[in-house]
């Protein structure tokens, strides 16, 4: 092989249609939304650093929530197993802009004794943080809210939640960010109307792809199992979905 | 308590405690022979000195004056009793596993009521040979001997002579050679004896009874009473302490938190054995730290999870040391631990919630250590109509004491600014209103009309208007 690209495979920096194979049979966590599953070649890697930059506001959270939450609506065999195990760790949530609102999260079915805000007084102690608390294994989700992360910082966080197997979520406001950061998911969010404008910006194996539009209610989706093609209403469920198409 | 005289005691004399304690301070990388010794500083002498020393042809008795002629870069220490009062302690809690009936005699001896050990350990050889793993694990000088009083024991042991035997022939020939100066007899009933001619152990049982007692005080016969084995003596058992508390003084100053570690370290080690013998786990352990010209600094280290192992604080301590700064160089430390509990013993499935549990709390009092208790916080949502009351901010302590009620209202924002703040933007209303009219009861009545809105760069907002036709902007739908 070529020297150079001997070394660029090695750092992993080269992407192999074998490679593709293999990364395809890794379970991945579906959205529930069938167009976005499709741009992520099945859903959301099992672990890693997502970025999501959007506006504040425009349901960034509501997004990664109704995929993440533990009482999110299941899919498949693995995303059960996941969401059982997530069931009883912690949800991080370090320096949000504002205060964090209780009755919005415990509609999100999170489990208020499971959640920790932890308030840093500098990006060190924000990234360290994020960073112990990735990679200990107690924690599902960890939501950090930062403007700016340089590119070893991103490589820390990523290697810290692969190791211990939980989601970081870097929610980023303003985009300043130079492209190709090694992490496992970038997403672009912004709002058109009802519907969220979701684009793709990076993900670890597969091709560029049109950005998406999904409906993104105030509240959360409570049975996305319609959606999905082995999909089963319970009937009593199926009026909040009716509410939620009023949106 | 009384002992009948037919008991076998073992008197256990430790001749240079504090020199022991010092060396063993000295971490395994630094192991330079460094001669050191201790110093009577009412008498001007040396009473402990180490081997590298004593190699250089220093002796205890020396004055100070002569030993720093003898070798220059002598280390001193001032010889402290209360030191090794307190390692007395320590020597006698690690005795304890093996043997029963202690008795301290501070500073720097103990007794040992080896008969009621002998069956157990079948005979005083097979006792003894424990008894002395354990002292040597420890480090230390000793020397030992047996007899079937306290005062025999303790006269044999002081004049060197080490041994343990359980025959009564063995030790009546050994004592016989005692002096007498090694006994608890009053300095001056010695002297009035030595006027007699009466210096050891052999001229004293020459002598009847009667003729001593005229001489002597009542004190004095009741110890000679004691070393002929016709009086028992009184003593008071030792009693394994119910706190834990240990002082280390440091071989030299140190100004760097991190230097301190493996010092730390060391005490935590002690710590640990203390919990994991009562089978007990700690919350909250606290650390003095002597410095040397201002006034001692002490830190409060808390885990929440109930730990004992020492890496585990170790991890605490380290992260909290880096945010603390000396304002002179640290001299000594102590450790105390007033509090612990049990450890549960239920058993507890392996695959079950417990080792998240464990991890998450260990994550927890990290976060805490390093970046303050106030700033790690949980949730709890309290059933209120004012969105700024129902979410309430407290420490996260461990405990799960929130009840999870369920919210009434969907429509809610993630983020609320924590003062409403006057509408600026142009926005768009996509839903609304939603009147909220309440806390006329308290000081904080409120009433307004709630809408989301959309601003033209896709933020939903949640904004609402006064009676007053004012707009604010009260929330993030996240």
């Amino acid at each position: 092989m070529n020297p150079i690209l001997h070394d660029l495979h090695n750092k992993q920096w080269v992407w192999t249609a074998a490679n593709a194979k293999q990364n395809r049979c890794l379970p991945t966590l579906g959205t529930g939304f069938e167009n976005f599953d499709k741009v992520l070649n099945g859903g959301f890697p099992r672990a890693g650093l997502i970025h999501v930059d959007s506006p504040l506001g425009c349901g960034e959270l509501r997004l990664m929530l109704s995929v993440l939450s533990p009482g999110a609506a299941l899919l498949s065999e693995y995303e059960r197993t996941q969401k059982a195990q997530a069931n009883n760790k912690l949800e991080v949530f370090i320096n949000p802009p504002f205060e964090l609102n209780a009755e919005f999260l415990l509609a999100h079915n999170l489990r208020l004794e499971q959640l920790i805000v932890v308030q840093t007084k500098s990006l060190e102690e924000a990234l360290w943080s994020a960073e112990q608390c990735a990679k200990s294994g107690a924690c599902h989700g960890v939501f950090l809210w930062q403007s700016k992360l340089q590119h070893k910082h991103i490589r820390k966080l990523e290697l810290a939640a692969q190791q211990g197997g939980s989601y970081c979520i870097w929610l980023q406001n303003q985009s300043t960010q130079e492209a190709n950061l090694p992490l496992s998911l970038s997403l672009s969010l912004r709002r058109e109307g009802e519907k969220m404008l979701i684009t793709v910006n990076k993900q670890k194996v597969g091709w560029a792809q049109k950005a998406v539009k999904v409906p993104l209610p105030f509240t959360r989706l409570t049975n996305r199992s319609l959606k999905h093609k082995l999909g089963y209403s319970e009937p009593e469920q199926s009026g909040k979905v009716v509410s939620i198409n009023a949106v | 308590m009384q002992f009948d005289t037919r008991s076998l005691w073992v008197y256990v004399y430790f001749p240079q405690l504090q020199l022991d304690l010092l060396e063993s301070t000295r971490s395994e990388q630094n192991k330079a022979e460094v001669p050191a010794a201790i110093v009577d500083i009412k008498q001007n002498a040396l009473c402990q000195v180490n081997q590298t020393a004593h190699k250089q042809g220093l002796k205890q008795g020396m004055g100070l004056a002569a030993a720093s002629l003898l070798c220059s870069d002598l280390r001193l220490h001032e010889y402290q009793p209360e030191i090794e009062a307190n390692e007395i302690q320590n020597v006698a809690n690690q005795l304890y596993l093996f043997t029963s009936d202690i008795v301290l005699a501070p500073p720097n001896a103990l007794l040992l009521r080896a008969q009621n050990m002998l069956s157990l350990y079948g005979g005083l050889n097979a006792y003894w040979q424990i008894i002395k793993h354990s002292l040597n694990k420890q480090n230390v000088h000793f020397s030992a001997a047996s007899a079937y009083s306290i005062q025999a024991a303790k006269m044999l042991a002081l004049s060197h002579c080490n041994m343990i035997s359980a025959s009564r022939k063995k030790i009546a020939a050994h004592l016989a050679k005692c002096p007498l100066v090694h006994s608890d007899i009053d300095v001056k009933d010695l002297a009035k004896l030595a006027r007699i001619g009466v210096s050891t152990f052999a001229d004293l049982n020459a002598l009847p009874n009667a003729e001593i007692a005229n001489r002597v005080s009542r004190v004095s016969m009741s110890v000679i009473n004691e070393l002929q084995g016709k009086q028992a003596s009184k003593v008071t058992f030792y009693q394994p302490q119910t706190v834990y508390h240990d002082y280390l003084e440091l071989l030299y100053e140190i100004h760097l938190s991190t230097k301190l570690i493996p010092v730390i370290a060391r005490c935590l080690k002690k710590l640990s054995q203390f919990l994991l013998l009562r089978n007990a786990l700690c919350l909250e352990i606290e650390i003095g730290f002597f410095q040397r010209e201002h006034d001692k600094f002490t830190e409060i280290f808390n885990s929440i999870r109930p730990i004992y192992k020492i890496q585990d604080w170790l991890d605490i301590i380290e992260l909290k040391l880096e945010s603390i700064k000396f304002e002179s160089p640290v001299y000594a430390i102590s450790i105390a631990c007033d509090k612990y509990e049990n450890a549960e013993t239920a058993n507890q499935d392996m695959f079950a919630q417990k080792s998240t549990h464990v991890a998450a709390l260990t994550l927890l009092a990290r976060l805490q250590s390093k970046l303050g208790k106030t700033n790690i916080n949980t949730l709890s949502f309290v059933q209120d109509f004012r969105p700024e009351h129902s979410t309430q901010k407290r420490v996260f302590d461990g405990s799960e004491q929130c009840q999870n009620t369920a919210s009434i209202f969907a429509d809610r924002p993630g983020l609320l600014l924590p003062e409403p703040q006057a509408l600026h933007a142009e926005v768009d209303v996509i839903k609304g209103p939603e009147r909220i009219q309440t806390g006329w009861w308290d000081d904080y009545p409120i009433s307004r009309d709630y809408y989301i809105g959309q601003s033209s760069n896709g933020q939903q907002l949640w904004i609402f208007k006064t009676p007053n036709k004012e707009w604010f902007l009260h929330g993030y739908f996240i």
